[in-house]
This record gives structure tokens, C-alpha cells and sequence, in this order.
């Protein structure tokens, strides 16, 4: 089980790091999104400080559809998924591995959206990154668990850059409020966000296990 | 008083203009196919 | 085959006519007018069934599509993107009625009340679950990705429902006076409580009329492949 899950992990982290096509677009796209947000709202620092999280957290969301939506697209391309289900492998080690990818890709452009964020805003994070880091990791659980599973099904329809984010999106808003409610808490902007943060894990928790369960019927051919 | 019987018959109006359309949208869909039915039926025994 | 003859063909609609007027007899006639609300609050009569039918219709989407994931017999699929199209039909109703309800008494269309948002994403979902039938062309795929979706929608309600709660309780609005269930008059509560009745007829009676119309796509498609094979071109 652990080394099918790394086999998987370590072909789309090689994958990536000869194509860095995900990265490129989420990365790229996550910065066109701050950029956008700064001229349609005309931001101070103070007023960046309060609606940051969401900013955060839009871009995120949507960087995150792009690179999901490559995460089963290109095994259909290529006639990789054919392989991958022929294979005598646990399906839920496959659901496991994608995930975990998915996580990394997402984390990884975050973490190099967050200090960009602070010099366009002129924020001052301090000593409140470890924090932050750890709701990102919560979130993005949370965001991709669902995502990884409806990246799946979504490649196997006609739309599927359409239907991923319209099925995705939805689904994920209690996950994104809770995110942006832990953020705000971390930069110091809320008091309060147990309740969040607790809801976080929770949906990380429900939402990892119901797609580890019903990923086997999405790729059965 | 007039604007709200207005809201009320909107609403009211609303609620069975849809529920009647979906009704006949189904029945329309399922007589013409009931028809094609029969007439492959024909089809097969002639 | 015989399908005009049928009793149970007219039972069903027949009863759903009849509770139909029952309902609005009751709710026009013999419940009495609200009193700070005025005629207006009579929405609530048909607004709350509907809403009550959408939750049923997701929940029987729930239902039906663990019962398909594990028997595998297409009536379930077809029972299940049934109640996705009925309860998708009644959360539409739910969201246009609400603010034809809300502008005379509250002074709004809209307002991010619980409730209220709640069914705007429960709409949000099913629409994506239809976008996506539409969208699988093989039968059998459209079955199984659907109910998946089906059934992690579902577990997302309650997880969408607390966070909305929540949310509305950090970034308050105007309060609402009058909450329509806060002690309901005895005659308006059995008004009420027909309509739920009726409409959950109601609801039976559309799924089973839908569910009927796939049975008889199937059946044509089987015939015309008959025919294919005994008249080839």
C-alpha cells in the first residue's frame, strides 16, 4: 500500500518537475488574481489586512481547479489511466498517491504566493507564518480531497475544464469559509476560531475518507 | 394591500405554471414515445 | 403492456389532483390571515412544502445512489437522477418564491439568511450533478460518476448547513422580525401540514412519472436495436 502510494506520488512529482506545467499555471494565474483584486478594489493596508484572507483563499481556489483539473486529464491523455487500472494495485493507494500530489503542487505555489502577497500589500506577517502554514496545509487537505475524486470524474466527461470547477466549487465552500475564517485568525484580523478550526479538520477528515471509500467505483472501467 | 396580493399571486402563479409545464414537458415526451413504440412494435410483427 | 387500463395509472394523479385543491381550499379559505404579514404570508404555505420536497429529493438522491453503487440495476439510476431533476425543480421554486415573499415583508429580495443559502448551494450542487449526466456519454459511467457525486454532495449538506449558521452569526444582518415557524396559530399549523401531505403526493407522483418516461426510453431502445437486427438495412 505505502509503496504504491509512493510510486504514484513520485511519477507526478517527476512529471512536474521536468513539465512544471501545473506550477507554472497556478502560480502565474495566483498572481494575475492579486493583481486584478488590487485594481478592481483599490486597496489600503488596513483594508488588504481585513479582506486578505479572501483574496488568498479566491486564488488559491482557483489556482487549485487548474492544477486539478491536469491531475487526471493527463493520465487520460496519454492512456496512462488505462495502465494505472490494469495494474493489480489498491485503488484507494492510487486515490492516496493522487492526492498527496495534488497537496504538494497546491502548497507549494501558496507558499510562494504568501510573501508576494505581504510586499504587495505592505503587510506585516512577523512571527505569524508557522500558523498560517498550517492552516494552508488544513485548507488545501480539505480543498483537494474533494478535488483529487472530482478531477477523476471530470475527465471522464466532455467539459471536464468546465465540470471540475462547477461540481468542485460548491462542494468546497464550507472548507473555504472555514479557511478564510482560520486565516483572518492567524493574521490577527478575528479573536476568535475554534469553531473553524475545528470544522477545517473536520471536513479534511469526512471528505479524505468518503473519496478514499468511493474512489474505487470512479476509475473502474 | 395591493402590492401584497400581487407578491401572492406571483408566487402562487409561479409555483403551478412550473409544476404544470414539467408535468405536460414529461407526458408530451412520454406519448412520443409510447408512439414510436407502437410503431416499431407494428415493425416487428408485420 | 397494456398501459390505459391501468388502475394505478389514475390513482396516483388522481389523489394528487384532489390534495392539491384540498391544499389550496385550506390555505386560501380556511386558514385565517396572518396579522402582521398580511395575505402575503399565504406564500408560506407552498414555500416551505417546496422547500421540504428539495431536501426529500436530494435525500433520495442520497438514497438511491448508494443503492445503485451497490446493486448495480439501472431502475436506481433512474430513480435517482429523477429525484436530482424534481428536487433541482422545487429548490428553483424554493429560491424564486422566497424573495417574491421576503420584498413585502422584510423590504428585500434577497437576504444571506441560513436557510435561504443553504438552498442556493444546495441548487448550485444538483445542477452541477445534472450538468454532469449531461455530459457522461456512456450509460453506465454517467450512472456511477453521478452517484458519487450524489453521495458526497449529500454528506456536504450538513457540513454547508453549520458553516452558513455559523458564518451568519460573525457577520450579522438587519434582524429579521416575524420568523415564520415562531408559534404558529393552530388552524395555519394544520393548513400547513396539508400541504406538506400534498406535496409530498405530489412529489411521488413526479417521480414516478419520470421515472416512468426513462423506462420507456429503455424499452424503445431495446426495440429499435430488435428492429435493427431483424430488418437490416
Amino acid at each position: 500500500m505505502t509503496r504504491t502510494i509512493l510510486t504514484i506520488l513520485w511519477k507526478d512529482l517527476k512529471i512536474e518537475l521536468r513539465t512544471k506545467e501545473a506550477f507554472s499555471a497556478s502560480f502565474v494565474f495566483c498572481i494575475i488574481v492579486l493583481v486584478i483584486f488590487n485594481f478592481t478594489l483599490d486597496l489600503t493596508t488596513e483594508e488588504a489586512l481585513r479582506l486578505g484572507p479572501g483574496f488568498l483563499w479566491v486564488a488559491f481556489a482557483f489556482a487549485g481547479v487548474l492544477s486539478l483539473n491536469r491531475s487526471f486529464a493527463l493520465e487520460k491523455e496519454e492512456g496512462c489511466a488505462q495502465a494505472l487500472m490494469l495494474a493489480p494495485v489498491d485503488r484507494g493507494a492510487i486515490y492516496v498517491g493522487k492526492l498527496l500530489a495534488n497537496v504538494i503542487f497546491m502548497l507549494v505555489t501558496e507558499i510562494i504566493i504568501l510573501p508576494l502577497f505581504v510586499v504587495f500589500f505592505n503587510l506585516d506577517l512577523g512571527g505569524k507564518i508557522p500558523p498560517l502554514l498550517l492552516i494552508f496545509f488544513l485548507g488545501t487537505v480539505g480543498f483537494a480531497s474533494v478535488g483529487t475524486i472530482f478531477s477523476a470524474i471530470a475527465a471522464n466527461t466532455r467539459m471536464r475544464e468546465v465540470m471540475l470547477p462547477i461540481l468542485l466549487l460548491p462542494i468546497t465552500i464550507p472548507v473555504l469559509i472555514a479557511a478564510v475564517e482560520t486565516t483572518a485568525y492567524a493574521m490577527g484580523v478575528r479573536d476568535e476560531a475554534s469553531f473553524w478550526f475545528r470544522l477545517l479538520i473536520a471536513y479534511d477528515v469526512v471528505f479524505t475518507v468518503a473519496s478514499f471509500l468511493a474512489f474505487e467505483y470512479v476509475v473502474e472501467e | 394591500m395591493g402590492v401584497l396580493y400581487k407578491h401572492l399571486f406571483w408566487a402562487y402563479a409561479i409555483i403551478w405554471t412550473a409544476i404544470f409545464l414539467y408535468l405536460l414537458n414529461i407526458d408530451l415526451k412520454q406519448r412520443a414515445i409510447m408512439k414510436e413504440i407502437a410503431a416499431l412494435k407494428k415493425k416487428l410483427l408485420g | 403492456m397494456e398501459r390505459k387500463g391501468n388502475p394505478a395509472s389514475f390513482i396516483l394523479p388522481a389523489l394528487t389532483f384532489l390534495s392539491m385543491l384540498f391544499a389550496v381550499y385550506m390555505v386560501f379559505v380556511y386558514a385565517p390571515v396572518e396579522r402582521t404579514m398580511g395575505i402575503v404570508q399565504k406564500i408560506f404555505y407552498f414555500h416551505v412544502p417546496s422547500a421540504w420536497i428539495a431536501f426529500l429529493a436530494f435525500f433520495c438522491v442520497f438514497l438511491f445512489s448508494i443503492v445503485y453503487l451497490m446493486r448495480r440495476e439501472k431502475k436506481w439510476d433512474d430513480l435517482a437522477s429523477s429525484s436530482a431533476e424534481v428536487g433541482v425543480l422545487f429548490c428553483s421554486l424554493v429560491l424564486i418564491t422566497g424573495p417574491i415573499w421576503a420584498k413585502p415583508v422584510w423590504g428585500v429580495w434577497w437576504t444571506w439568511d441560513s436557510r435561504l443559502t443553504l438552498t442556493l448551494v444546495l441548487w448550485l450542487l444538483y445542477v452541477g450533478y445534472m450538468m454532469l449526466r449531461y455530459y457522461v456519454a456512456d450509460p453506465e459511467k454517467k450512472a456511477t460518476l453521478s452517484a458519487v457525486v450524489g453521495i458526497i454532495g449529500f454528506i456536504d449538506v450538513p457540513l454547508v448547513y453549520l458553516s452558513i449558521r455559523w458564518w451568519r452569526t460573525q457577520h450579522p444582518s438587519p434582524v429579521m422580525a416575524g420568523g415564520s415557524d415562531s408559534g404558529l396559530d393552530p388552524d395555519m399549523a394544520r393548513a400547513f401540514f396539508t400541504c406538506l401531505a400534498a406535496f409530498t403526493i405530489l412529489f411521488v407522483y413526479l417521480l414516478m412519472k419520470r421515472v416512468k418516461l426513462e423506462k420507456l426510453r429503455e424499452e424503445l431502445d431495446g426495440l429499435q436495436e430488435r428492429v435493427e437486427e431483424t430488418h437490416p438495412k
